[in-house]
């Protein structure tokens, strides 16, 4: 969850991820934060986030985002 | 031969009044409502001021009312400025200093915007607008002005020295370039194009003319479309979409999604693309999943209207290949020349020249950029002839075609905009305690490295500033606050090794 985090400050250093719910239902991060964000991820936890999870669902919160990365980890093993 | 685009308009108004010109997620307007709401956005401008052939801004946004705005601008006699309202407003401001546009257009929901940014320049409410009746004799009296080397629209770009650049384009650009474009692509009336450029780039301006050109229908796509591609895919196959004209970044998203696996829209004939340089492994995810669809690589400075090289992809290509710029458009010419102003010989480099109708007329009210960029044609002195200098570089191979090469300067292709370092340089610099700062631009990686030095300042303090001052696509992928700013020996920054340290952190992040 902290390298999730840490992510989503390098690319938004003025959003504050531990108390935001909405983050795209209220529009706080946009479409460049979102391809930032998810290339990031994808080298980080070596994933590839496929497209039937790219659903603002899964990116409304660092808690969902972490969710989505565990999830794509478990079914990698 | 046409004289104004409005002409494009009033045609397919004739032949099929009741067909979808513009749609966006809201609402679908037909050819005759475009061309009425169109007049009644001129009449709203013709009782706010009575010259012609003067800026008139629009606050743009993903939708058809920025359309009808643009196109009731022309029918006033005027130019129009499409301004993306997302855009920050101290630079919504600095448009409004190098403009001083007669007045500015916009929604209701963005009236406040508006005070806070025009200053005395009045306000037309285009909700309001919609209520006047258009004055025919009028507008007639004003056609009968226009000549086709009137100004139809002016778009910024950025600048070096931190001021934006208004590049002016003429009725008779456009007209020139959509002669050739509709022959060479045969986009025609049965064509619906998927909008994707912002209306304030440059590439939109495409979307807009060949649909009405054609006789065509264009969808709208919202923004938001592109983070969640899946919403994409599905909007391209229900509006039945035959014809994409994308920025690459646009492109690259889709195939780094991979989102052709989920759904690859059935009807697409033909992708153009432009702005920088398709990575060849995203031309081939396409080209998998469209195998019957025509991919074309287009080219132009947004000086040029339109585009002035195509290539049409006729041949696999590998991953460490690239794609040749291909041949110009019929009616315009593109010349490589090298320093001394000779035509390059294959395996040489040369910088590449515009000339031709397409051309732009100059940057608004900058005369010295203007006569550093649009200057006597190299090859000839015998009379005056000014061509395009672009600053692009392009190699010219044994087979006899052009490639292009990065730039000589300081300028950048990033999420598919044209950047100045500089001007993120000077943004930067007008923040409060800022002593020194310097971007550098990592291509492998395709990030912005923005290194800045200054007592109090701290990562997010910048980019709070930096989000008042500059557009989200200029935005550095990394801020890094330095205790000191190396120096060269000749003391200017050391730009080399500030490109190694940024190096070392993007190779790090990727190791662990």
């Amino acid at each position: 969850m902290e390298r999730v985090l840490e992510i989503l400050e390098d690319v938004r250093p003025d959003v504050d991820f531990m108390n935001e719910t909405k983050l795209i239902d209220d529009g706080i991060i946009d479409s460049f934060d979102i391809i930032a964000i998810v290339s990031e991820l994808n080298d980080e936890f070596d994933v590839q986030i496929p497209i039937d999870d790219l659903e603002p669902k899964h990116f409304n919160t660092v808690k969902a985002i972490h969710e989505l990365i565990v999830k794509l980890q478990e079914e990698d093993e | 031969m046409a004289i104004h685009v409005l002409e494009y308009l009033e045609q397919a108004c004739e032949v099929t009044p009741d067909k979808p010109a513009f749609i966006d997620m809201e609402e679908s307007l037909s050819y005759r409502q475009v061309m009425n709401q169109a007049k009644a956005v001129a009449a709203a401008i013709g009782h706010t001021f009575s010259a012609i052939r003067r800026p008139v801004m629009v606050f743009s946004d993903r939708n058809v009312s920025s359309l009808v705005s643009f196109l009731g601008i022309a029918y006033s006699g005027n130019f129009y400025v499409p301004v993306d309202v997302h855009m920050p407003k101290a630079r919504i401001e600095l448009f409004f200093e190098t403009l001083h546009p007669e007045c500015v257009i916009c929604l209701k929901k963005d009236v406040a915007l508006a005070k806070e940014t025009a200053g005395e320049c009045p306000i037309i409410i285009y909700e309001e607008s919609m209520g006047e009746v258009a004055d025919e004799g009028r507008l007639r009296a004003i056609r009968e002005q226009m000549i086709d080397t009137d100004p139809l629209y002016l778009i910024f770009t950025s600048g070096s020295t931190g001021t934006p650049k208004g590049v002016i384009k003429s009725q008779r650009s456009v007209l020139a370039f959509m002669e050739q474009f509709l022959k060479v692509t045969g986009i025609g009336s049965d064509d619906v194009l998927g909008g994707q450029a912002p209306f304030d780039f440059d590439v939109s301006a495409k979307d807009i003319y060949v649909t009405l050109a054609a006789g065509a229908t264009l969808m709208v796509l919202p923004k938001s479309y592109f983070s969640f591609p899946k919403k994409l895919m599905n909007c391209l196959e229900e509006k039945k979409v035959t014809t994409l004209i994308w920025a690459v970044s646009a492109l690259s998203i889709v195939a780094a999604h991979k989102a052709l696996d989920y759904k690859a829209p059935t009807r697409i004939k033909r992708v153009l693309f432009s702005g920088e340089v398709l990575p060849i492994a995203h031309l081939n995810y396409w080209k998998e999943h469209l195998p019957h669809t025509t991919f074309v690589n287009l080219y132009a400075p947004t000086e040029v209207t339109g585009n002035c090289t195509y290539y049409v992809v006729d041949r696999d290509f590998k991953e460490d290949e690239t794609l040749p710029l291909g041949k110009p458009f019929p009616n315009v010419e593109v010349m490589v020349l090298d320093q001394q102003g000779r035509r390059i010989e294959p395996g040489q480099t040369g910088e590449i020249y515009v000339r031709g109708a397409f051309l732009s007329m100059g940057y608004y009210e900058n005369e010295e950029r203007t006569k550093g960029a649009y200057v006597q044609n190299p090859l000839q002195h015998a009379y005056p002839e000014l061509v395009y200098k672009t600053g692009d570089l392009a190699l010219l191979d044994e087979e006899g075609e052009y490639h292009f090469l990065t730039r000589e300067d300081f300028q950048i292709k990033y999420n598919g905009h044209r950047i100045e370092l500089g001007e993120i340089e000077t943004a930067v610099y007008s923040i409060d305690g800022v002593d020194s700062c310097a971007c550098v631009y990592l291509k492998e990686h395709k990030k912005i490295f923005l290194f800045v030095c200054g007592k109090e300042l701290d990562q997010k303090k910048v980019f709070v500033e930096l989000k008042d001052r500059i557009p989200k696509y200029m935005f550095p992928g990394k801020i890094i606050v330095l205790e000191e700013m190396p120096f060269s020996k000749n003391l200017k920054i050391d730009r080399q090794k500030l490109l190694n340290m940024a190096l070392e952190i993007a190779e790090k992040r990727k190791r662990r």
